[in-house]
Parts: C-alpha cells; structure tokens; sequence
C-alpha cells in the first residue's frame, strides 16, 4: 500500500485499527467458501463517519474497497478480489436500542445475529432469521447476503424482518434507506439493497423488526426408509396447509456424520430423516402436530418421535446445526453447494445430486432446508487426491445446472460472490444481468465497491472457484475447523 | 417502430377513449392496450425512441395517487396482461400476468385453500401489478411481512423495450439483486410488471374478528400494540371510529357516537382461534373497553372484505373526500390520530394501530372551499413542517381534481406527500435516471421530482 494512502487511513480509523503487514491481514485473505484473496490492506473503522470517510478516501485514490462482517460466508462475498482495501465491520458492534413496544431493534453492522434475540428475549421478541452460523455471523452480514435460516420457511428472509439500513454510498454519502417506520413515499430501496452482497454500499445501522417468540414449540422427528417418502411427506405437509415453523432433511450419510460428530441419538440406519417445528399458542398445537405425524406415517415414516421443549428437542437441533462441521468425521474435505428447486421436484432432484456424484466418483451427503426446497449438498473429496477438488466443483456445477433446469435457483441463500458470478447466466439472459448492472451503476458506478462480484466474467460455471489460488481449499478447512455452521 | 406500428388498432386516440383513462384529472393524448409483454416491450420501446411519456395502469383505482402530471402522452392499459401462468398449489407459489384482477387471483387461489397475503383494498377492480406498484398491502402486513416480500420473482418490460426477470419461481432465491422488490411503491415508473411470481399461504382453517368498543383511541392503541407484540400473532389489526364503522355493515350492530372499535383478525385451527379470541377478551375488557364481541368464521369472510375496503380510502368518493395516510411509530398513532382530529374536525378516521397507519377520510367540502376565496387551505398549511418534525410520512391517497389543482398553483397547501426527513433522494434520482434515462416512466411526480 502506498505510504501516503496508509497514513490517510491511519489518520481516519488510527493507527492500531489500520492492518498492512502481511501477518495482521492474512486471516482476512478468506471466509467460509472457496475463494481466497489478500487484501491491500484492512481497516476497522469505529463509526459512520469513519467508514464514510475512508470510503471518501479510497475514491480520492481510486481504491477498491470490500465491506466485511464476520467472514463466515460461503461464496467469497468478503474476499478483497482485484486488490481491494478491506473495511472491516467489527468495532460497530452495539445494540444502540430495544424499543419492545414499536418491536424494532437498532443495531450497528458487527452486531452478532443471536446476539439480537438474545437482547429481545426479556421483551418476548425476537429477531427470526437464524443463519446456522448466527453464533458469529454480524447483523451486515446478513443484510448483504439476505440470509435464511431454519424459521425463514414460516416467517421470511433478513428482507421481511428489516425496516430501514443507514449506509455509506461507494461515493461515501451516509444515507437512509427505509427507517424506523413504514411506507414514506418514495422508492423502496432496502428490499433491494439486501442481498446485493455489498456491491451497493456499506450497511453501518439497521432498523430490525422484532417478532413474539411462540408460546410453544413442538418437534417432530420423523424416520423414513426412502428418501423419495421423506420428500414427498414435505410436498404433502405443505399441500395440508401447514407452514411449520422449520422443516430440514438429512440423508443416511448426512445422519451418520452427525451422530459421529455430536451423538445427537439419531437413527443412522434410516434412508432420511424430517426435522420439523411445529410452533404457536399451545392450544391447538398437539393437533397440527399429530397432523404432521400422520402425515409422515401415511408416507412411510417407519416412526414418528415428537419431543417437547427442552433437552431431547435440544439435541435434535444440535445435531442438525453441526451437520456441516461434522463432514469432517466421514471425509477429509467437503465442498458444500447450495441451490433451490420447486418443493415438488425435490424426489427428482435428489436424483439428479446422487447422480452428479456417481458421474464424478464422489459421495454427496444432503442436508437442508426441505420445506423451502433450499438444498445444500455436501459434495466429499480429498483434496490430495490428485484431481479431486476439480471434479467436486464439477459435480457443483452439475447440481447447479440440474436446479436451474428443475426451475429453481442457484442460490438460496449462500449469495453468488465470486464463486457463483459465473454460474448466472445459467439463471439469467444478458438482458436480465444488464438490467441489474445499470441498478448496480446507480449506487456504485464505478466499480469501486466490493468489484469484481455477482456479475460474470465470462468463464464456466464452476470454473471461477478454481480462480483463487491453489490451496485456497487448505485456507477454507482450517477457517472452518471448530466452525458452528 | 412508432407506437402505431406496435400496437396497429390497439392504439387508441379518440377522445372519447382518452378521456376514460384520466390520470390525476389529465386526460391522455393516447391508450395503449399491448396485448402480451413482447407487445407492451415494443410500446414501451416506440414510446421512448419518440420521446413520449407514458404512464402504466392496472384498473385505474390508484392513478390518481400522484400529483398531476405535465402532460400524459401515452396511457398504457396492462388490464389484457391477465393470464394465470403457473399455479404450483404444493409449492405455495403462483405466476400471473401483472393486469391479473385481484379477484381473479384470488377465486384461483381459494380453490386451493390458499391466498395471497395482501388484503389490498380496492379488490373488486384492482389489479395485481397495481397493487404492487402501490404498494397497498393492506392490515395483513402486522402478520405476513411489507408486501414487496410477497413477490418472489418478475418478468419486467423495462422503457427501452427489454423484457428482463428477476428473482425466481421458488420460495428462496438470492442470485441477483431483488429488483422486482424494488416495484413496491414505484408506480410504475422504473418499468412494467409483465408477469409477477407471488409468494401464497395456506387460508387459515378458521378466522374471527373480535370487536371491541373503546372511549378513546389511546387505550385502544395500547391495546392493539399488546397483542402485536403477543404470542397471540393475530392476522391484522384495524382500529375504525364510529364514522368508518358505520360504512361496514357487520359492524353497524356495534358503532356508537364517539367511540373507537378495534378488530383483531384471528386465524389458526379451531383451538387457537378460540384461545386468541378468549385471551383478547379478556385484555380488552380489562383496559376499558365498554363492549367486546366476536364476529364468527360464517361472518368474517364478509366483514374483512368491507374493512379491508377503509385501508386505502376506497368506499370513499373521491368526488367528495380527500384521504391521507399517515405513517408513524405505533406508539405515535395515538399522537397522529389526534393530530387528524384536531387539523380536520369533521374527518373520519381509521388505522393500524399494530404498524403505525393513519388514514383521515376528510369530506372535500370542508377542505376545498377556502380555494376559491383566498387560495389558502389554513387547517393544512403547516402540516408539511409539524409531520417532518415528528418523523412521520404522509401521502394523499385520493381526492378532488381541485385538490390536485390547488396543488399544481399552491406550494403551501396539502402536498401530495411528506417524506420523513432525509428521504435518500439523491439515490432515488439516480435509480430513475440508471432504469428510465429517457424519463419515459412517468417522470416527476415522486418524491424530490423523480
């Protein structure tokens, strides 16, 4: 980095929150995905202002700069690509308001998600999406990545739960989108910025809805001797009219690795398992969920197991919650993939994913978000097996295909960052991806901010991971060792 | 390609065919009815290489929302874009095309035990992309989410002629930007919705309202905020003076002179109804409410089809009432439906006290009249500064051709809307300016001039 610009950078955050030397940025060169990229530099600003002055700073010098929370994401969002100053969301991590009767919460970006429901609780709130990482995943984050989790079936996305973000534009304004109330006339630009993986602007303050927690929850554990039976009990649990609050699938590989990994008592003999909440007011609740049980049975769940709040329901949920991290009990490497279909062609995806695996001589382990069709298969591999990690990205890109070709997506919640940009035009025509540059040219016309992401490059699909240096496989298994995913 | 070359007889130009399609009391030099988005794509392309502005409309219930235009060149009629595309019942989604009367949406969907949470009034006539494109999402937002979240995924025709997706037809999708969320509010000026994929949930197996009569709006308010807040989770929550009250017939039994009744829509299987409707009984009962009583599942149906009606002012003549909609924090509603009542004695008022709403439904008689003498409007004049210096928002849903006069000659009187302050206009701009350069969509009449 330049002398003059680093004391510029120095002068705005200070010196201690301005990192240049290779050991000090080396752990910001990844996040959870496959991707890997030394930053310029990185910066922790502690406000606003600071972001907004840096930013100012980097278009002075026409830097290229990367907004980043937590670095748990999975597609190479907050990767410093084309040599790009990374700023760091870190330091802004205060809840600033829990206004309980308005239900909202005002938090600042390195805000940690749990950490919001957790401030709610004593008011009956909560903040709902719930990302597997929310341990450590930041409130920025989310909003650039939209991200799910397991109640996002019932209740929405990051999208449905935010109010208004103040941002600093690539230009380094500080502006307001949206706010603490509802419908000012005008466009609505926070349902666009959210999910735009950071290519619009830095989230620096979030108006967060907050939601009642139930008064009871309720989970079912239903084992089936097919996968075909398990997927087709979901279709039928949402064609009855019953959106429960979280519906996940495992596969026999997917459970085995799991009770390895935190034995959770799961049966690993079975071919798939359901894992379904079913929560509400107590009254009425044993009959939705004895609604759902008979559905699994009338499906072929050979048993049914319900349990109610508390250690067994607990465990159930831990083992789901650790069913990535516990890969690494049956494979020395994974590769994990994320795509969605239509609900009803799930039986037929799952084909299409064993299929992918058999072409490409590796196992795939499913686990996932069955009742939003969200898939996330774990492609297993060996990276010192000598072209390994290359046929597992084929086999991602595969899935990919076969999703788009089920009239699905390519991402359900993972983004598109760097791994996926050229997957998009599996998904959208030129004209589509030209619509959404100029939307992009409104806010960041120059590139500036986080470059290099979403928009393709021109290479394969399942080409661009291989991009980041050889090894990056080695940088993401170490950084996801211990991971909560 | 002119216009006339795009459409051939489905270009309109008559007066008499003009003049049906008013917009803000300016009658249209041109109606163009394209009869599929590769059609309403080459008008909207001719519009633009002519340079003509063109102003896109459902059924028309909501044209009149922004202040008057300049001039309207072309009124585009999406009323033919009506086709149900794909109905996936088991995945809970449905495509239509954006002209698609809400009626229709909605007799398809409740065939499958389904509907589309957005109880948007206007729903004899509206369509879904006017619906959208206003972003009248009506009380079901307390428990379904902003409206934008119900729209998954779109086929746009953009102002040079394109026509581009977004999003997609599943439930979850992050690839891309969410443009098509960007269509809430926009009224149709950054492009055309040609087709829309809407997010759909199951009909609740049984549905209550429970009535409640109280003396003031501020216990009510209160209590409204409570059960929002409560694992209760009620579907929506409507609190209506006497005034209103009375223009739903269900609750004639149940309106008297200065009084408040709030509804609370409850929906779930039988024993959750039952709970909700006990527990807000007795809430309501002991914070002062003089009378409390259920409508049940027979008479819900009936009932919410009339209520939903007072969420955006529709039973109210626009001949004859101005209506304005305020948004604050929940805990201001009592604060901004006073402010209504103290500004316009004579207006009737309801609310959702659960998201902060407001709309005052103020005979034009008693607003309009001073025009014609000095040009003021003395019971508005200050509004503008007392909401900014609240934070709250405001906009006239409907009115008068002279209130929209007035706003064309008068810069003090009631404005069109009053955004909170440090509304992102410089941002606005810049979005109109990347998708509509030519400024085909519409051009100047949302907040900053976009």
């Amino acid at each position: 980095m330049d002398g003059r610009f680093a004391a510029a950078l120095e002068a705005i955050v200070g010196r201690r929150h301005a990192l240049t030397t290779p050991d000090e940025i080396r752990a910001y060169a990844y996040d959870g995905g496959v991707d890997r990229a030394q930053p310029l530099g990185v910066v922790l600003p502690g406000s606003t202002e600071e972001i907004a002055a840096v930013v100012r700073a980097c278009r002075e010098r026409d830097v290229r700069f990367v907004p980043r929370g937590a670095g748990t994401g999975l597609s190479g969002g907050a990767i410093a690509a084309l040599d790009a100053l990374v700023i760091s969301t870190a330091r802004l991590r205060r809840i600033l308001e829990i206004d309980a009767p308005n239900r909202i919460a005002i938090v600042e970006p390195g805000v940690v998600n749990a950490d919001v429901s957790a401030a709610a609780k004593p008011h009956g709130l909560r903040y709902v999406p719930d990302p597997s990482s929310m341990a450590a995943c930041t409130i920025g984050g989310n909003i650039a990545e939209n991200s799910g989790g397991l109640h996002c079936l019932a209740y929405g996305v990051t999208s449905a739960h935010v109010l208004g973000i103040k941002i600093v534009t690539p230009d380094g304004d500080i502006e307001w989108l949206g706010g603490k109330t509802i419908d000012a006339p005008g466009y609505d630009l926070v349902g666009v910025f959210i999910g735009s993986e950071g290519t619009l602007g830095i989230a620096t303050q979030a108006v967060l809805a907050l939601s009642p927690m139930p008064e009871s929850v309720q989970t079912l554990l239903g084992v089936f001797d097919s996968t075909d039976d398990a997927t087709a009990a979901v279709s039928a649990i949402i064609a009855r009219g019953i959106v429960p609050g979280a519906l996940e699938m495992m596969d026999a590989l997917a459970t085995s690795a799991v009770e390895a990994h935190v034995g959770a008592g799961l049966p690993v003999d079975a071919a798939a398992l359901l894992l379904i909440d079913i929560e509400g007011l107590s009254d009425g609740l044993d009959q939705t969920v004895e609604a759902v049980a008979s559905i699994c049975r009338e499906h072929g769940a050979r048993e049914v197991r319900i349990a109610q709040e508390g250690e067994q329901r607990d465990l159930i949920w831990k083992g789901r919650k650790s069913a990535f991290g516990a890969m690494g009990r049956i494979s020395p490497d994974y590769y994990v993939q994320d795509g969605v279909i239509p609900r009803s062609q799930l039986p037929a995806m799952l084909r299409d994913v064993t299929a992918a695996g058999t072409k490409h001589g590796l196992r795939i382990a499913n686990v996932f978000h069955a009742g939003d069709g969200n898939l996330h298969p774990l492609i297993l591999f060996d990276k010192d097996k000598e072209g390994e990690l290359d046929r597992a990205l084929a086999a991602g890109a595969d899935i990919l295909e076969a999703c788009v070709s089920r009239g699905g997506s390519i991402s359900g919640e993972h983004g598109i960052g760097l791994e996926k940009r050229d997957c998009m035009p599996l998904q959208f025509t030129p004209d589509d991806l030209g619509f959404m540059e100029r939307l992009k040219s409104a806010f960041n016309p120059d590139d500036r901010c986080n470059p290099g992401k979403v928009f393709p490059t021109g290479r394969r699909c399942g080409e661009s991971a291989r991009t980041a240096q050889s090894g990056a496989l080695d940088e993401r298994t170490a950084a996801l060792a211990g991971e909560p995913f | 390609m002119s216009l006339r070359d795009a459409l051939g007889e489905r270009l309109r130009v008559l007066p008499d065919d003009c003049k049906r399609y008013p917009i803000s009391g300016v009658t249209p030099k041109s109606v163009a009815l394209p009869r599929d988005g590769k059609e309403t794509a080459l008008a909207l392309a001719a519009a633009t290489a002519e340079g003509a502005t063109v102003v896109v409309r459902g059924a028309g219930t909501k044209s009149h929302r922004l202040p008057r235009p300049r001039t309207v060149d072309v009124v585009l009629d999406t009323s033919a874009l009506d086709d149900v595309m794909e109905h996936a019942a088991e995945d809970l989604i449905i495509t239509v095309g954006g002209g698609t009367p809400l009626v229709k949406l909605e007799s398809v969907l409740r065939a499958h035990g389904q509907f589309w949470p957005c109880d948007a009034p206007f729903a004899a006539t509206s369509t879904v992309g006017g619906t959208i494109a206003s972003n009248a999402h009506g009380a079901l937002r307390l428990r379904y989410g902003p409206l934008r979240e119900q729209i998954l995924g779109a086929k746009l025709a953009t102002p040079d002629g394109v026509l581009v997706r977004t999003g997609a037809r599943v439930v979850k999708s992050v690839a891309g930007y969410d443009a098509h969320k960007l269509m809430a509010g926009s009224f149709g000026t950054l492009g055309v919705i040609v087709e829309a994929t809407l997010r759909v949930a199951p009909l609740p197996e049984t549905e209550n309202i429970v009535v409640a009569r109280f003396r003031s709006p501020v216990s009510a308010c209160a209590i409204a905020r409570a059960v929002a807040a409560s694992m209760l989770f009620p579907l929506s929550i409507v609190l209506v003076d006497d005034a209103c009250a009375r223009r739903v017939g269900a609750l004639l039994a149940h309106a008297s002179t200065g009084s408040w009744l709030l509804l609370v829509r409850c929906g779930g299987n039988k024993r959750s109804v039952a709970r909700q409707v006990s527990d807000l009984k007795k809430a309501c009962e002991s914070s002062g409410a003089d009378a409390v009583s259920v409508l049940d599942h027979a008479a819900t149906p009936r009932a919410w089809s009339d209520i939903r009606e007072l969420t955006g002012g529709a039973p109210y003549d626009a001949g004859r009432f101005v209506v304005v909609k305020t948004t604050s924090l929940p805990t201001d509603t009592p604060a901004a439906i006073a402010d209504a009542r103290n500004r316009w004695p004579t207006a009737e008022i309801s609310a959702q006290p659960g998201s902060g709403i407001v709309y005052a439904h103020i005979p034009a008689s008693d607003l309009v009249a001073p025009i014609g003498t000095n040009g003021e409007l003395p019971r508005v004049e200050n509004l503008t500064r007392a909401y900014m210096r609240a934070g709250w928002s405001a906009s006239i849903l409907s009115g008068p051709p002279s209130i929209a006069a007035a706003q064309d000659s008068h810069s003090n009187t009631l404005p069109a809307y009053v955004t909170a302050p440090g509304a992102p206009t410089r941002l606005f701009r810049a979005v109109k300016a990347a998708l509509d350069p030519a400024g085909t969509l519409d051009p100047g009449r949302l907040p900053g001039g976009v």
